[in-house]
């Protein structure tokens, strides 16, 4: 009987160890993430100096609002493992209506949008469910200089 | 019992170890360090899905000065309190103004401020322990540019950004908020100072800042400690936020136009933003006290 409590209580603990370095390799998979989805940031456009990171699983979704300029041109870059085209990213307006996604164009890893007006948008992210079942998304944004 | 302790300590110094080696490959030298503990929450964090996004300051400057706003060297933050600044929050805070003022500076061809607070950011840079992090090739030419408004904005883009990857990456987001709000506050504060002396494009960016004040307090609320969440600088912003309450808001929804060959797609949906004078004054006049409040913590 002792021994096996100690067997269950041995097990949870290597469960817990195993946990913590499994968040570990993730966050490290961030790191690399975010460097492969920099490649698409070219000289045209200026970072706005955030990462926009999450660890996804299955169907989760990694949401942010944020405001875009009117008169500005904006590159959004979205990325995911180690391979391009895991990461489906879209756009809506306040209002909920759909504005762009990249699962129309195969998973496009960046699009550019040209803003005649100031909008506040809201972004998705999500893993493309037929390519990657989790993982690091990263999302980065530049404007046009 | 004892040995269920026992066990599970095992466990807990086997997944440091793996932690320890697997971060050890990962960045070396860093001064914010990790433990099982943090890492976990970190997970737990990005797992909720919830991030957060504020305009970049440094674009903020460049539509100032595209609005043909005339240049101010009066209105910068005074850097020469950078060391009086003791607190994370604090410095971290002061690292998002210095930024937003080395923007602005450089913009304007005025090298010798710009260079004042690219000082400023690489002093609070190594205080909130992100210098290291950062590509020192990058920080050599970051300040070897500061008077070349094309490559600072860019360079600067991308030292803001590898500081807010590293403070994320090490669960430190609360000092990645403070930087974010440091560099919002700074910015909108020289808008305000435009949209004063009469530019119509400042006072329409000013009021566009609705969605991002509540943006802002949703990221500080749920990242800062509890002494941040209880003093005067949140007081500021909850009062910010309340007075653009009061902005007008009319949206338009056009639809986009893509072109699928050029990657790109235009947005031509509308937004109109409208405020009276009084109120443009409030929040500038909110905006002063909480710049204040922030140089002087």
């Amino acid at each position: 009987m002792k021994n096996l409590k100690s067997l269950k209580t041995f097990t949870a603990s290597l469960f817990i160890a195993g946990a913590f370095a499994s968040v570990q390799t993730a966050a490290a998979q961030c790191d690399t993430t975010v460097t492969y989805a920099e490649r698409y940031m070219s000289d045209q456009f200026v970072p706005d100096g955030q990462t926009y990171r999450a660890l996804i699983y299955d169907d989760q979704i990694a949401e942010f609002y944020t405001t875009f300029y009117g008169g500005s041109v904006y590159r959004i870059i979205g990325f995911s493992g180690l391979e391009k085209e895991q990461l489906i990213f879209s756009l809506y307006d306040q209002e909920g209506n759909l504005l762009y996604t990249n699962e129309e164009f195969r998973n496009a890893p960046y699009w550019d949008f040209e803003f005649k007006s100031t909008v506040s948008g809201r972004i998705e992210a999500r893993l493309d469910p037929m390519k990657q079942t989790s993982g690091c998304a990263v999302l980065l944004i530049g404007f046009e200089r | 019992m004892n040995r269920k302790i026992k066990s599970l300590l095992a466990a807990l110094c086997a997944g440091a170890f793996l932690i320890s080696c697997e971060e050890q490959g990962l960045r070396s030298g860093d001064e914010v360090s990790d433990s099982a503990a943090d890492s976990v929450k970190t997970a737990v964090v990005n797992v909720s899905g919830k991030l957060f996004s504020i305009p970049s300051p440094v674009q903020t400057a460049k539509l100032i000065q595209d609005a043909g706003v005339p240049y101010n060297r009066e209105i910068l933050s005074d850097v020469s309190k950078m060391s009086e600044h003791r607190t994370k929050s604090a410095q971290a805070m002061n690292l998002g103004v210095y930024g937003t003022d080395m923007a602005y500076a450089s913009l304007y061809e005025d090298g010798q401020s710009a260079l004042k607070y690219f000082k400023g950011v690489d002093r609070l840079s190594s205080a909130v322990g992100v210098r290291g992090a950062i590509n020192p090739d990058l920080v050599k030419r970051l300040g070897g540019n500061v008077g070349n408004p094309d490559s600072l904005l860019m360079l600067s883009g991308k030292f803001y950004r590898e500081a807010d990857n590293y403070l994320k990456e090490n669960d430190r987001i609360d000092i990645a908020a403070y930087v974010l709000l440091g560099g919002w506050v700074e910015a909108t504060y020289l808008t305000a100072a435009a949209a004063a002396v009469g530019t119509e494009v400042s006072r329409n960016r000013l009021a566009e800042q609705k969605m991002t004040v509540k943006t802002l307090r949703e990221a500080v609320e749920q990242t800062a400690d509890q002494a941040f969440l209880d003093g005067e600088i949140m007081t500021r912003i909850y009062a910010l936020e309340e007075l653009y309450g009061r902005v007008k808001t009319q949206y338009t929804f056009n639809e986009a136009k893509v072109d699928p060959e050029m990657k790109r797609t235009v947005i031509n949906s509308t937004s109109v933003y409208e405020m009276d004078d009084e109120l443009m004054d409030e929040i500038y006049g909110i905006l002063k006290d909480l710049r204040k409040t922030i140089a002087a913590s």
